[in-house]
């Protein structure tokens, strides 16, 4: 089973084709704008060009379901991530991660645990979770871990394709 | 505030308490007992057909119960 069974919903209108995360190895990130890890958009950056080229990509989930820290629109959001932090990987619209009406692209990422074995809800913004070329989740990263960890920057180099 | 509005720390939040905190309104469906390995603070859920909303607290913070 694949993580991008279906393409997804671009911050910039259209659709992320699942095709192009396909083969790949993703970080997916729920960001927001106002949260104290914002800066984390920082690390993620410098991933997205130390190994975009090498078969990598992050891929931002906007998500106003902590705190309401991601209270703006598509525009808005855009607009921060580039003029703030020179962001260059994608982004899906805002989507929900959390609750009834979560993601169907969060139901299948969800199920994996962090390296404390832990599975379950999104705790926070900047939750990252690493799939596989296969499409398999291959590591979970709770917020506080920095995205340029060792732990991180391991995972990834261990499932560049 | 009103009569029913009252002033509690958020360590006395319980499920099913609305509350009023940080500018925002949430019915609590559950506790965090810790945030983020942070175990002087709380988080509280609003799990419902309208929204899911996580709000975290310091344990001592004020909190407006207003239902």
């Amino acid at each position: 089973m694949t993580v991008f069974d279906k393409d997804l919903p671009a911050l910039a209108g259209g659709v992320l084709p699942a095709a192009d995360l396909e083969g790949r190895a993703v970080l997916v990130v729920n960001v927001a704008s106002k949260c104290g890890l914002t800066s984390q958009y920082e690390g993620l950056e410098r991933l997205q060009k130390r190994y975009g080229d090498r078969g990598f990509t992050v891929l931002g989930v906007p998500s106003n379901q902590f705190a309401e820290q991601e209270p703006g629109d598509a525009e808005e959001i855009q607009s921060f991530c580039r003029l703030t932090y020179g962001t260059t990987f994608p982004l899906t619209e805002k989507l929900e991660v959390n609750g009834r009406r979560r993601h169907s692209l969060y139901e299948h990422l969800i199920d994996a645990p962090d390296a404390d074995g832990v599975a379950g809800d999104v705790d926070w913004n900047f939750e990252k979770f690493l799939v596989a070329p296969s499409g398999a989740v291959a590591a979970r990263f709770r917020p506080q871990v920095d995205p340029e960890s060792d732990q991180i920057v391991a995972a990834i180099e261990a499932n560049l394709p | 505030m009103s009569e029913a509005e009252q002033t509690v720390k958020a360590s006395e939040v319980r499920a099913g308490d609305r509350i009023r905190a940080r500018g925002l309104e949430l019915t609590v469906s559950r506790v965090e007992d810790t945030f983020l390995g942070r175990d002087e603070m709380v988080a509280f859920v609003e799990d419902s057909d309208e929204r899911w909303l996580k709000l975290p607290a310091l344990r001592d913070a004020e909190i407006e119960r207003i239902g």
